[in-house]
């Protein structure tokens, strides 16, 4: 989603998957940084006209009035499309089970007689370390190919002092980064935390991390609250989609009752939306994927593969989310060891391989890192039953593009002194030679290109990096300007709430609907734009469209709609976006020209006199003098010779004449309302409105944009 | 900051009227506060009843029923303690400890007879904060669960006093490092100063300010420097045992000088410095306690002045007696205004235990085909660790078995642990409300602080869950079915549910109501009469209606 050059790839929608690609290595920074263009999170979120950014604010609040400017850009995150997914293995893995002493594989096998590996069925990994050939022979198992290309590596046994042999605790441990002590926040959490300071109150476009597995954890802990996103499989989301809906803000009881309930609702429905945002992202994903996943994988019965295939098709869709936990279970193999383990470590391996060629394929091979924890390895030997014990140490394994000297890292334990020979028992631990919280902190350094001041903040405490493990925020040149879409500022003036001295009336208040109005006929505009509560300043929705071609002023349309927002229109005669921004388009062509269009329910359409060039900061005022508008005489001139959008086109056909005034006839008295018939947009249908219409009957608006 | 529509009714006792009727709504909304809700039964004893003197009653048995004996483990020695916690609980013996009396609270506070005292306490717990993570003791957990249970409804400056010596409290709040042994030493402020700001007049009502020659705090902190407790610590993982509750003072360390606090000045100690904040300060006490408890049982947003200082006149002229002043406002005509019925957002454990209070289901109910024992929890060698739902903690210790002696000593931690308190205790952890383990010392914030996407998620899911667990029992078929009078239409039954599990609803929802109860079945098969309460598909039906009813923002409000 960075770019610096937006003509380059302009046509370029889908990258082609049969051309060499540049782009491929991390060190190729600017090749690789101009690459996904078109499949902007942004872009892609604007393509399914998803909702406003406003629409996630909480507390009712809307940007604005946190008091933030308006011009505030969104998170500037071009340098941080990096995501990082965990695998926790829960239970505790016997990564000796996995990661095999080679050469001295007597020490290990005379101590694991009925469930250790034959020294000809391993894999040589090389480094005194081999992997059994089972978990590479199998279908779709890539590791080999992985492991020789660097795109795998291996931490020896990582740990910290005093390991917690209680499953709790130890997981606490991991997640926390805290060792054998005790903390309340997450290692995650912390990180998060400055990313997102104040998520609770102003929710970011995206959940900041989530988290596949059964229930939240403390490593998403924040101190305000765990900041993860639960899912625990794909199937919850389309429950929650197909039975959610969003609930009503308007018709609220009265009162306190009223108030609580708006509240709740507010959130409701923000969960909602973030749902959707999910779902979308894993919908939008199946059209746009240049992977096919291997037919013969049955992935419904896959515990890992599963939730890999979701997360993959998450990442694809380009949700913006940069961090995520899958909980893998099944690890804790006290009795008969062998076979169930076997088989839980063969569809981890397959299914990282297909994970990986997945994302590969789709150009997030260098922006994916992947790595295992588990809360601790397990006894060197095998107990009476055939299984391990809890222990200590235990490998971590790690996948992707980012590594930098890929391979062993940290001390390989030496069995030669912990057994001795002709030992057929080690019921004991492995020593950890790592600090987990090594490999953390390398990947907040590293991979999240964290500050380095704020490194011991999040790790609380001070650890060292492990040299060599993933390539360098410096030599990856991370900081690259965003492509952040052609911002739109407009102003425009309603007659009717227009009170002279450039400035309008808003006595619609909350009367205003939270979610956009034009859905209906004629507009049938599908956006979702929504406010999380009306401002005070808010005078109403209007639609704003970008079209490009040369409009006529009669006869045939000559112009097409390449983008529509609904925004909302303040008293000053601003127009921003429902998140208090100025309309940020990102559909358009950099470089070519355009013309907007605004439409308001009830008021005369009108285009702009001229073209915009689409360039990132755009403007264009029709207040200014009634040739702003294209065609003759589509703006009316005020008593203080503003130019304002002519009112009474109550039905929307883009001439003010008879019909409208029928339409108000047939209804003219209401109270306490949002309605076409409100010339004056003041809550109230009177004889005023008519008064509007009469006084501009016979208007006729250019056939450009008027609706068939 | 009272909104203009809610009328404001006043402290005198509430008399029904047309248009104030004494009705369902008004009774749950009484039990709603005073405990988790009540089922369909209790409301309608309750609505036989005069609504002041059912709140007279309520606070009676509050007050009058025994508590609870101590558990057996209170008085293990250190190495049962020990042996326990390595034989069966690998390690776990703190959790499991923790996790029984809150599941004890929630049964408590949910069915007991006297739950309004559980509530009370629950509320102090919330007030006199301490976590269990900081000071890691069983004993001292329970102790202080006790004292809060003994004196939810007692004298507050004796209780306050009590809570100044909970060794939970002082081990949170730093109480040992407070030591003035040599000239030069500085007093450790930190219980000082959260004793005024947290627990008995509010900030604002005492000086702090080390730039001041002589502050409150520093003085207060120096009265009650000294006062420390001990505590031993086996090797054995954490909150082990330790039995003595009384705190000593160590008279080397404790300053016996003259201190100046709220003006006036003597050699104050503890109980000195307690008597003159009393003193001193009646009215800011009465102020700030009274608006605590106006929050948790009216609203913690919409404070009526006129209201609060009703219950501070009756909190002075009692001395500081908690229960008439909850009293009072519990039977008072404000409280059963309209305007604050269903408008506070449920808290995780009062969302969860209502789910099943709600359904007619007893939290100390055993969950169907938990398959749980209490000799399996305790025996060794059993099995290749395993693990129990929702309870990662309590898997089998693969200890030596020699040194273990007879399982029944496990029996006070495992009664509930099959329970459906148990696992709303778990629930209400991973929302973030975990018994014994507030956040910080300014507790958990509650109301809107208890609902984030997050917290709505989560609780989506975790009540579609727990609803799918017990949807299918012929206890919550036949509930639903006496509920809606056997009735076969889908809108009467999914209008009646409507009407028992919310206080507002929509004729929208009616209708997504009787949809989800319908489900697959055509509306034809209720129209001609096959469908019937013993229909195959009931569990099902059951099970989509309350999950939708669940989900509702509405019900998200008690």
């Amino acid at each position: 989603m960075c770019d610096h050059d937006h003509n380059e790839h302009s046509h370029n929608s889908n990258p082609d998957k049969n051309q060499e690609r540049k782009g491929r290595k991390l060190k190729e920074h600017s090749a690789h940084s101009n690459d996904h263009k078109k499949w902007s999170r942004r872009s892609f979120l604007n393509t399914l006209g998803t909702m406003g950014s406003a629409s996630l604010f909480m507390n009712q609040l809307p940007i604005n009035a946190l008091g933030l400017s308006a011009f505030t850009p969104f998170v500037n995150d071009c340098n941080s499309d990096r995501i990082l997914v965990i695998l926790r293995l829960n239970g505790g893995n016997d990564s000796l089970g996995s990661i095999i002493p080679y050469d001295q594989h007597e020490l290990y096998y005379g101590v694991r007689p009925t469930i250790g590996v034959a020294k000809p069925d391993l894999y040589n990994l090389g480094g005194g370390y081999g992997i059994p050939n089972s978990f590479l022979n199998t279908d779709k198992s890539n590791i080999e190919a992985m492991w020789n290309e660097g795109k795998m590596s291996i931490v020896h046994s990582a740990g910290y002092d005093n390991m917690h042999a209680s499953h709790f605790l130890g997981q606490e441990a991991w997640s926390t980064s805290s060792g054998n002590t005790i903390n309340q926040t997450g290692w995650m959490g912390r990180y998060l935390n400055n990313q997102f300071p104040d998520y609770l109150s102003n929710l970011p476009e995206y959940p900041p991390a989530i988290h596949i597995g059964s229930s939240t954890d403390v490593m998403f802990e924040t101190g305000q609250g765990n900041i993860s996103y639960l899912i625990k499989n794909q199937e919850d989301l389309e429950t929650i989609i197909e039975s959610g809906e969003l609930y009503d803000l308007v018709n609220l009881p009265p009162c306190l009752f009223g108030n609580e309930l708006s509240f709740a609702r507010t959130i409701a429905n923000t969960t909602q939306v973030y749902t959707s945002i999910i779902k979308e992202a894993y919908d939008a994903s199946a059209s746009t994927s240049q992977f096919e996943y291997p037919a013969t994988v049955n992935w419904a019965n896959r515990t890992l593969g599963k939730k890999l295939h979701l997360l993959s098709r998450l990442i694809k869709g380009n949700l913006g989310t940069r961090v995520y936990m899958v909980d893998v279970v099944g690890f804790d193999t006290h009795v008969q060891q062998f076979g169930g383990y076997q088989h839980i470590m063969e569809d981890l391996f397959d299914s990282m391989s297909v994970f990986m060629q997945d994302l590969e394929a789709n150009g997030f091979g260098d922006k994916v890192l992947t790595f295992t924890i588990s809360e601790f390895g397990r006894t060197v030997g095998e107990n009476s039953g055939g299984g391990t014990d809890h222990g200590g140490g235990g490998a971590m394994m790690m996948w992707g593009g980012g590594l930098d000297s890929a391979g062993f890292h940290g001390t390989a334990p030496d069995l030669s002194s912990l057994i001795n020979p002709g030992d057929t028992t080690a019921d004991f631990s492995l020593p950890p030679t790592s600090d987990y919280r090594s490999v953390y902190r390398s990947i907040l350094d590293d991979w999240l290109c964290v500050d380095n001041s704020l490194l011991d903040q999040f790790m609380t405490g001070s650890f060292a990096n492990i040299n060599g493990l993933i390539v360098p925020c410096s030599v990856v040149g991370a900081g690259m300007p965003c492509f952040e879409g052609y911002n739109l500022e407009l102003k425009v003036f309603l007659e009717g709430p227009y009170t002279g001295a450039a400035s309008m009336q808003s006595p619609l208040n909350e009367l205003i609907p939270t979610f956009q109005p034009y859905s209906a006929a004629p507009f049938n505009y599908q956006g979702t734009e929504t406010i999380g509560s009306v401002a005070e300043n808010m005078v109403d929705w209007v639609l704003v469209e970008a079209r490009s071609g040369n409009p006529n002023v009669s006869g045939d349309r000559a112009t097409v709609t390449i983008e529509t927002k609904a925004a909302i229109l303040y008293e000053d005669g601003t127009i921003l976006g429902p998140n208090g921004i100025p309309l940020r388009f990102t559909n358009l062509e950099d470089g070519n020209a355009y013309y907007f269009c605004i439409r308001h329910r009830n008021h005369l359409d009108i285009l702009s006199s001229v073209a915009l060039i689409a360039e990132s900061q755009m403007s264009f005022d029709f207040t200014t003098s009634i040739n702003q508008a294209f065609g003759p005489d589509q703006l009316k001139i005020s008593s203080d010779n503003k130019a304002m959008m002519f009112a009474g086109d109550f039905n929307k056909d883009g001439i003010i004449q008879n019909t409208d005034g029928d339409a108000w006839q047939a209804d003219p008295a209401q109270l306490y309302t949002y309605n076409d018939l409100d010339a004056n947009l003041d809550g109230t249908v009177q004889v005023t409105d008519y008064d509007k219409w009469r006084m501009n009957r016979s208007k006729i608006g250019v056939a450009e944009i008027q609706f068939d | 900051m009272m909104t203009d529509c809610c009328t404001t009714g006043v402290i005198t006792p509430y008399d029904p009227s047309p248009a104030k009727p004494w009705d369902k709504n008004r009774a749950q909304h009484l039990y709603r506060r005073i405990g988790m809700g009540a089922d369909p039964e209790t409301i309608n004893q309750a609505l036989q009843m005069n609504p002041v003197d059912l709140v007279e009653e309520i606070v009676n048995q509050a007050i009058n029923t025994p508590l609870e004996p101590d558990p057996a483990w209170m008085s293990w020695d250190h190495d049962t303690w020990l042996t326990a916690s390595q034989c069966y609980s690998n390690g776990q013996i703190g959790n499991d400890t923790k996790r029984a009396i809150s599941a004890e609270w929630i049964v408590g506070m949910a069915d007991a007879p006297n739950r309004l005292r559980f509530k009370m306490a629950f509320f102090w717990h919330n007030h006199f904060v301490s976590s269990i993570n900081q000071y890691e003791n069983s004993h001292w957990m329970y102790r202080y669960y006790k004292n809060l249970m003994e004196n939810a409804f007692g004298n507050f400056k004796d209780f306050a006093e009590i809570m100044l010596l909970d060794k939970s409290i002082m081990s949170y709040l730093n109480a040992n490092d407070n030591r003035l042994c040599e000239a030069g030493d500085i007093p450790n402020e930190n219980l000082a100063r959260e004793f005024y700001e947290l627990f008995t007049i509010g900030p604002g009502n005492y000086t702090d300010d080390d730039d001041l020659l002589v502050n409150d705090v520093t003085e207060t902190a120096k009265a009650l420097s000294g006062y420390y407790f001990t505590k031993t610590h086996t090797t054995q993982g954490y909150w082990t045992y330790y039995g003595d509750f009384n705190p000593l003072i160590d008279p080397n360390c404790h300053d016996d000088g003259l201190k100046t606090i709220f003006g006036q000045q003597a050699n104050f100690d503890l109980f000195g410095m307690v008597d003159n904040l009393f003193a001193q300060k009646p009215q800011e006490i009465a102020d700030f306690i009274c608006r605590k408890i106006y929050s948790e049982f009216v609203h913690p947003l919409e404070i009526d002045e006129l209201i609060i200082s009703e219950m501070k006149n009756t909190f002075l002229a009692s001395n500081f007696e908690i229960a008439p002043v909850v009293e009072q406002l519990l039977k008072s005509e404000h409280f059963f205004e309209d305007c604050f019925i269903g408008a506070k957002i449920k808290s995780p454990a009062e969302f969860y235990t209502g789910l099943y209070v709600d359904s007619g289901i007893a939290l100390d109910t055993e969950i169907p085909n938990y398959s749980f024992d209490i000799n399996s929890y305790a025996t060794i060698y059993s099995g290749s660790g395993q693990v129990f739902p929702d309870n990662p903690s309590a898997e089998i210790y693969q200890g030596d078995p020699l040194s273990c002696p007879s399982t029944n000593m496990m029996a006070p931690f495992v009664s509930l642990m099959s329970t459906y308190s148990w696992n709303v205790g778990y629930s209400s952890r991973q929302n973030g409300q975990e018994f014994f383990a507030p956040p910080n010392v300014g507790g958990w914030d509650g109301h809107h602080a208890w609902l984030s996407t997050t917290q709505m998620l989560q609780r989506w899911n975790e009540s579609a869950s727990k609803i799918n667990g017990f949807s299918s029992e012929p206890f919550i078929q036949n509930f639903i079915e006496t509920l809606c009078q056997s009735s076969t239409d889908p809108l009467v039954i999914g209008e009646t549910c409507l009407a028992h599990y919310l206080k507002a609803y929509t004729p929208g929802q009616i209708e997504q109501a009787a949809a989800s109860f319908r489900g697959s079945i055509p509306q034809e098969e209720f129209d001609q009469g096959y469908w019937n309460w013993s229909h195959p598909n009931l569990g099902p039906q059951i099970r989509d209606l309350l999950t939708f009813i669940c989900q509702l923002p509405e019900y998200q409000l008690c």
